[in-house]
């Protein structure tokens, strides 16, 4: 357990809704080691997304810890999970959200930006690296609207790259799109997670995608209900 | 501030067909209206009271001192004082003009055409000449059909019995004020000689002070009186002679002020609904600014100076726009008023930076007030809700 760049002690999440009491997650456990690249799947509403925003910091858990190389974020105060998040995680959603003001040069470089007051030269050779690797090089001016929902999720993971994370959360990255496009993602991913040893968390429903991994988690209601290893 | 400057701009100006974007243009246009409004209303409200001031200086005199009786010593004396540039004697009585069966008053004023008088009234002379005879009103030529070289006759009030003299018109004036022009009959001491000696009026001494002195005419007045007692009934200012317009003038502007700033109010409102809209429309860009380490303060700045950029921007334009409206009323003077009503038959301008700068930087301060209500909205918007759903 001593290599873990993440994890999670009895995870609880509840919300609670006008409604109804919702338990996303009952007291989930799960560890991940560095450089490992993590599949988790489960049906619809199981806590697949609640799981991945706790343990990215982008929401706190009602009970239990997550550390981050033994740092507990899950207590840590605001400003310094902002900082976290720029410098160390890296997030893909299904839906890319990319900026549709800036051009595909300037959201892959807009976490550097928010890092950094002066962008230097080995960013931007960077960024120009990563674009060449997904294939964006061409389409550097476009902006958003005018690419393909596969170019998009390219530049979205880019932009997830530019900062070089340590571990990259992606919430079905290929929610989206056609099966060339998908695979396209799933070679890339492939790629960093072997080439720059980047810890990878998914969440997909595409079981294609979650075979690469080397591990997966089903989760189900709320719960850890089976892990399997490749 | 770089990169929130930077995003800001590019969420003010830049839209998917590169334009600026369409709500922008209308909270830029609001702004921009009500400042040019402002300015063009005040430059045109300052215009009227300054039109009015040099117009009451060139016909008043800063201080009138009424006399008990004709004394000429007393015109030497006061030119010694320092700060006086001049000294005039004139009178005044109150007669009338009688025509056929009609009868109305004006008042008669008798001035020497000594070195200064004369080209006092020679400005405002459209025909004829002062050497010929007496010179009258537009309004009261216009009234009574009467041009240079006919014969006018007055009728006497205030000797012991009713007494009519005639008089030869030299000319006619035109001041563009209707008191002026409807009341006045100007003639020289010459000319009226015979009837001032009959009738018993009103001397009375203007005094003309030099230019600095014309809003501090207290240590004049202070020293004419210590001079002759006696002798003098009043010492008035052209502010105490005027008082009632220039406060009325006074309060005019300053309401005019809050009612417009009521425009630039609706103007700022706008900037208000549109970083509203805003900050709702970008909800998921807000969510991943923030997933991607931007701060909440960072990201509410980069909403609250696109407040300040369409503030800025408004506000120079409407500054523009209104300077621009007033060059122009005051190079063709292309709104006519009616100058039986009104003192001045166009619109009069004057640009005051002074009143420039305090339009422009209370829009300013309004347009950012109202930027920053909606930029503390995005401190509300969790980034983990942002982003769970399209
Ligand atoms: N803000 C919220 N308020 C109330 N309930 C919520 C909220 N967010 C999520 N939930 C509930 O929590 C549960 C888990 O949601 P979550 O989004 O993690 O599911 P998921 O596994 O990602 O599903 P999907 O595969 O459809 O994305 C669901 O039942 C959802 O309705
Ligand atoms: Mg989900």
């Amino acid at each position: 357990m001593s290599n873990m760049i993440i994890e999670a002690k009895l995870v609880s999440k509840v919300y609670l809704d006008v409604h109804a009491v919702v338990k996303a997650l009952e007291k989930v456990s799960i560890g991940v080691r560095e450089a490992e690249y993590v599949a988790i799947v489960g049906p619809s509403g199981a806590g697949k997304s609640t799981l991945l925003h706790i343990l990215g910091g982008l929401e706190r858990p009602t009970e239990g810890k997550v550390f981050f190389r033994k740092k507990d974020i899950s207590r840590m105060k605001a400003s310094s999970i902002y900082r976290l998040r720029n410098e160390h995680l890296g997030f893909v959603f299904q839906f890319y959200y990319l900026i549709s003001e800036l051009n595909v040069w300037e959201n892959i470089l807009l976490p550097a930006s928010i890092k950094l007051h002066y962008l230097p030269q080995k960013t931007r050779d960077y960024a120009e690296e990563l674009a060449e690797m997904l294939g964006l090089k061409e389409r550097i001016h476009a902006f958003p609207h005018q690419l393909s929902g596969g170019e998009r999720q390219r530049v979205a993971l880019a932009r997830a790259l530019i900062n070089r994370p340590q571990i990259l959360f992606c919430d079905e990255p290929t929610g989206n799109l056609d099966t060339e496009a998908a695979a396209i993602i799933k070679q890339v991913l492939r790629d960093i997670n072997c080439k720059n040893s980047t810890t990878i968390v998914l969440v997909t429903h595409n079981l294609d995608l979650a075979r690469e991994a080397e591990r997966i988690i089903y989760l189900n209601n709320g719960r850890i209900e089976n892990e399997s290893s490749a | 501030m770089k990169l929130e400057a930077w995003l800001a701009f590019r969420y003010v100006f830049r839209n998917r067909s590169r334009h600026i974007s369409f709500i922008s243009l209308v909270s830029l246009a609001a702004v921009s209206l009500g400042v040019a409004a402002l300015v063009i209303v005040i430059a045109v409200m300052s215009g009227f009271d300054e039109d009015l001031k040099s117009k009451l200086l060139s016909l008043n005199f800063p201080l009138v001192v009424t006399l008990e009786k004709e004394n000429c010593s007393l015109v030497k004396d006061i030119s010694k004082i320092e700060g006086v540039k001049n000294v005039v004697l004139f009178s005044q009585n109150q007669v009338a003009i009688r025509r056929g069966k009609s009868v109305y008053p004006v008042m008669l004023e008798a001035v020497s055409f000594g070195s200064y008088s004369l080209p006092r009234w020679q400005k405002y002379l459209k025909e004829g000449s002062f050497q010929k005879g007496l010179a009258v009103g537009k309004g009261i030529a216009q009234r009574f059909f009467l041009g240079e070289g006919e014969e006018i006759q007055i009728l006497s009030l205030s000797g012991k019995k009713l007494k009519s003299y005639t008089f030869r018109i030299g000319g006619i004036f035109s001041v563009g004020m209707y008191d002026f022009d409807n009341t006045l009959i100007v003639g020289s001491f010459s000319c009226l000689e015979n009837f001032l000696l009959e009738n018993h009026p009103r001397y009375y001494l203007g005094v003309e002070v030099t230019r600095s002195r014309l809003y501090n005419l207290e240590e004049i007045k202070r020293r004419i009186a210590s001079l002759d007692l006696a002798g003098i009934i009043a010492i008035t200012t052209w502010q105490e002679q005027n008082q009632a317009l220039f406060s009325a003038l006074k309060l005019e502007k300053i309401t005019m002020f809050i009612i417009l700033s009521l425009i630039v109010l609706v103007g700022s409102f706008n900037i208000f609904s549109t970083l509203t809209v805003k900050v709702v429309e970008k909800t998921k860009d807000i969510g991943i600014m923030k997933s991607l380490g931007l701060s909440p303060l960072r990201v509410s700045a980069v909403f609250t100076l696109q407040g300040i950029i369409i503030a800025f921007l408004g506000v120079f334009m409407g500054v523009v726009l209104g300077v621009g409206v007033c060059f122009l009323l005051k190079e063709y003077h292309f709104i006519h008023l009616p100058s039986q009503i009104y003192y001045i038959d166009y619109l009069p301008v004057l640009i005051n930076p002074r009143d420039i700068l305090t339009i422009s930087l209370a829009s300013i301060g309004l347009c950012i007030f109202s930027s920053l209500i909606p930029s503390l909205w995005t401190r509300k918007i969790s980034e983990s809700e942002a982003l769970r759903y399209e």
